[in-house]
């Protein structure tokens, strides 16, 4: 059972005085899409909060609601086409779906830095790279330019730019894949924000250069006592930086819990699944398995639980939608039959 | 490496400038510019998978984005299919570019933002089949079957998809016109293991019916080591290690690929916590000073005074496979990495331990 000596990290549970307000707190979220007609729910019914100083993980498959749950965080998807609702959403004490287009724009890069998935989304092409690090830092910080640019060469070798002073001056395409995205982490993290959401931040980096950002990122949460929310699809990533990790399937959470809890004793058939299916170094021979079946997207018509197609465990009662439950305390799954669960 | 089949690709010596002032050829070039590639070789064999591993920068997408004719290099020679790329016209070029797919790192600027998906998968039906209209709709039906989406994507825009779903949107289009020689840059970084275990069925499945070449860039070494036959491990522009990968990812013969495995993240806390990382310590070095000697020698746990002045070449080491190190068959010598949890694993755990295995 989960207790401090088993937990992933003991940065939170050092945590000193009675917790303070959550950085997130979302209730009920739902998002909706129209495409050409048809309306698809990308995300049902999500809530989770996250403290300061704590590091949640959000797993699950590609489609399965992970970036536009993150999106809606800072209100980041399209207006026209996008309906997002919630009981409530507050980011570091701002009311997100009340909020003012002034208010959000300083949540925005203020109080709440992203790495976005898309890198396209947050570097200007025409802008060299130093510049835009630098302007995050005179915004937020007040600083003279002088010394925002030393910050800013400062930042980028942090992240493990080589010759970070020349290369300020560079433009993001002069950049490999895994440097930009680097560079993103970098200009996210220049406001020294409350949160920090990064959206698959080292899915282009190779495993060194990852290890020494995962580092980076962990001095950094700790620093500022940073909330992050760490979307990541690699389950070796979560386990190194998180404390609790949330799992996503077909837009709902099916499964939440403290990191060690929910890898050593999976409560939900998916994300017994998901630890099932990675190759593995440590475990040469072991036997690794695909999930069968076709992935759920939001305009995917589900009644009931939307695992039943794939799931070796469904019953007839699983024609009605599991709601989260605990498996153990302060570790809950969506599952009707998550004691089965292996 | 003596080959079992022909080789469809063969890149010698091959020596790529970025920066500006680079042209096709030119020996001169820009002051500023940067030699990014640095005289490397290699060889797929036809039907084989020939992996591409190395650090953040150190020039994988360019060397693929050089051998595509993407953009010029300096030196060296590039032949597909008997034909030397950098001799052929523009439009010659062009159709063999249609044997020679490319899926690139960043499926969010590689996909047509304004075209429809189904506009983008059929598009190059239209240019290079003679198929109906119906049977073009019928082959990108199929396509996005075959990655694992819905009929329906093909009524989307690509930001209206997901990461993972324009990853696999840019990989159905680069296996519609069933080409020989697929290069993948990345390709599954972005999807989840169950969604990339099905691309890499979809992949291994059309290498066996239809005797496809892949090079495939990725920095997933598990992956790696059972989906490629033959590795090339680079280091700042050079090849350090190549050979067959199961040696290479079991017994690694050069001291980057030993760090690179140590330094993988296990899907465990509790191993994760234990395990004693022997990580690549350090900066990487600029490519635009780059160190002396071996250029791997301030990073590495075996590095002696004669690494800083004298640089090694590409020997053949105990294990069998090309190594770039003086020290290449002791390397090899050293225990297998892959039990993390054996051997480097202290018996107790404190629980801070890790904290300080850090700084
Ligand atoms: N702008 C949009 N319009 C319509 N549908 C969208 C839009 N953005 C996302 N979707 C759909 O919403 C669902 C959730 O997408 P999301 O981007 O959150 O997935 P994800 O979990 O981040 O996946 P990945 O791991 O592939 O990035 C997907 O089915 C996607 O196709
Ligand atoms: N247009 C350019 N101008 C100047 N330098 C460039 C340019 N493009 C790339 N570089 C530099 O060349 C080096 C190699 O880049 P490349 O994109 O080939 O790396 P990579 O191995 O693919 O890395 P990643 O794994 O991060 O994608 C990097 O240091 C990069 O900063
Ligand atoms: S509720 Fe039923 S179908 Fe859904 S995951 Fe649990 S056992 Fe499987
Ligand atoms: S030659 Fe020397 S510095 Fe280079 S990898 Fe071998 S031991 Fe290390
Ligand atoms: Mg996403
Ligand atoms: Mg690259």
């Amino acid at each position: 059972m989960s207790g401090a000596e088993t937990s992933v990290r003991p940065a939170s549970t050092a945590l000193p005085e009675p917790a303070p307000d959550p950085v997130v707190e979302v209730a009920d979220l739902e998002v909706d899409f129209a495409v050409r007609g048809a309306i698809g729910h990308a995300v049902r019914g999500v809530s989770f909060q996250i403290r300061s100083g704590e590091a949640v993980g959000l797993v699950g498959e590609s489609g399965s609601g992970k970036t536009v749950t993150a999106l809606s965080l800072l209100r980041l998807l399209p207006d026209r086409t996008t309906r997002v609702r919630a009981r409530s959403l507050r980011v570091a004490g701002v009311d997100v779906l009340g909020a003012s287009a002034a208010s959000l724009a300083r949540l925005r890069g203020g109080a709440a830095g992203v790495v976005f998935q898309d890198p396209l989304r947050a570097l200007t092409p025409t802008r060299r790279v130093g510049s835009q690090i630098v302007e995050v830092i005179e915004r937020h910080s007040g600083r003279s330019r002088t010394q925002a640019r030393l910050e800013a060469v400062e930042l980028l070798s942090r992240v493990g730019i080589p010759d970070a002073r020349n290369r300020a001056r560079d433009y993001p395409h002069q950049f490999s894949g895994g440097q930009r995205q680097r560079i993103l982490l970098a200009t996210a993290v220049a406001s020294h924000p409350r949160l920090l959401i990064a959206d698959e931040p080292t899915t282009a980096l190779d495993v060194t250069t990852q290890s020494q950002i995962l580092d980076l990122l962990l001095d950094l949460q700790q620093d500022l006592k940073m909330a992050v929310l760490l979307i990541s699809h690699d389950l070796g990533v979560i386990a190194r930086v998180c404390d609790r990790v949330l799992v996503m399937y077909g837009g709902r959470l099916v499964e939440t819990g403290s990191t060690s809890d929910v890898f050593r004793a999976p409560g939900h058939p998916y994300t017994a699944g998901l630890l099932r299916s990675i190759p593995r170094l440590d475990r040469p021979g072991a036997v690794t398995s695909a999930i069968p079946g076709e992935a759920v997207d939001g305009f995917t018509q589900v009644v009931g639980c939307a695992f039943v197609p794939r799931c070796s465990l469904a019953a007839p009662v699983c024609t009605e939608c599991p709601e989260l439950e605990d498996v153990t305390p302060g570790h809950q799954a969506a599952c009707w039959r998550s004691e089965l669960v292996t | 490496m003596t080959d079992s089949g022909r080789p469809i690709l063969s890149v010698q010596d091959l020596v790529v400038y970025r920066g500006k002032g680079v042209h096709q050829g030119n020996s001169t070039v820009g002051k500023d510019a940067l030699r990014v590639v640095e005289g490397v070789s290699f060889e797929a064999a036809a039907g084989e998978t020939l992996g591409i591993v190395g650090e953040s920068g150190c020039g994988k997408t360019t060397l693929v984005h050089a051998v595509l004719r993407l953009i010029p290099y300096q030196s060296g020679q590039v032949i597909f299919e008997d034909v030397d790329l950098g001799g052929v016209s523009e439009r010659k070029l062009r159709s063999l570019r249609r044997d020679l797919q490319v899926v690139f790192q960043d499926p969010y600027s590689s996909l047509h933002p304004r075209k429809l998906i189904g506009k983008i998968l059929s598009e190059p039906l239209e240019l290079h089949t003679d198929l109906s209209a119906k049977a073009r709709e019928r082959a990108v039906i199929s396509l996005l079957n075959d990655v694992g989406l819905g009929a329906s994507f093909a009524q989307r825009f690509p930001r209206e998809c997901s990461g993972g779903q324009r990853q696999r949107v840019a990989i159905a289009r680069a296996l519609a016109l069933r080409p020989k020689l697929v290069i993948l840059d990345e390709p599954v970084s972005a999807l989840d293991v169950s969604i990339r275990a099905q691309i890499i069925e979809l992949l291994a499945q059309l290498q066996r019916d239809r005797g496809l070449t892949y090079l495939f860039i990725s920095h997933d070494l598990a992956l790696m080591r059972s989906f490629c036959q033959r590795l090339a491990v680079m280091y700042l522009g050079r090849v350090v290690e190549y050979g067959p990968s199961d040696v290479i990812l079991h017994r690694p013969s050069h001291p980057y690929t030993r760090s690179l495995l140590a330094s993988m993240p296990i899907p465990d806390p509790e191993v994760e916590r234990r395990r004693n990382r022997i990580e690549v310590r350090g900066e990487i070095p600029s490519i635009r000073t780059p160190p002396s000697g071996c250029t791997f020698h301030p990073r590495c746990n075996y590095a002696v005074d004669r690494c800083q002045v004298s640089e090694p070449m590409l020997e053949v080491s105990d294990a069998g496979v090309l190594s770039r190190c003086f020290f290449s068959s002791e390397v090899a010598a050293q225990p297998p990495l892959d039990d993390a949890r054996s051997s480097d694993a202290p018996p107790e755990p404190v629980v801070e331990e890790h904290l300080f295995e850090r700084s």
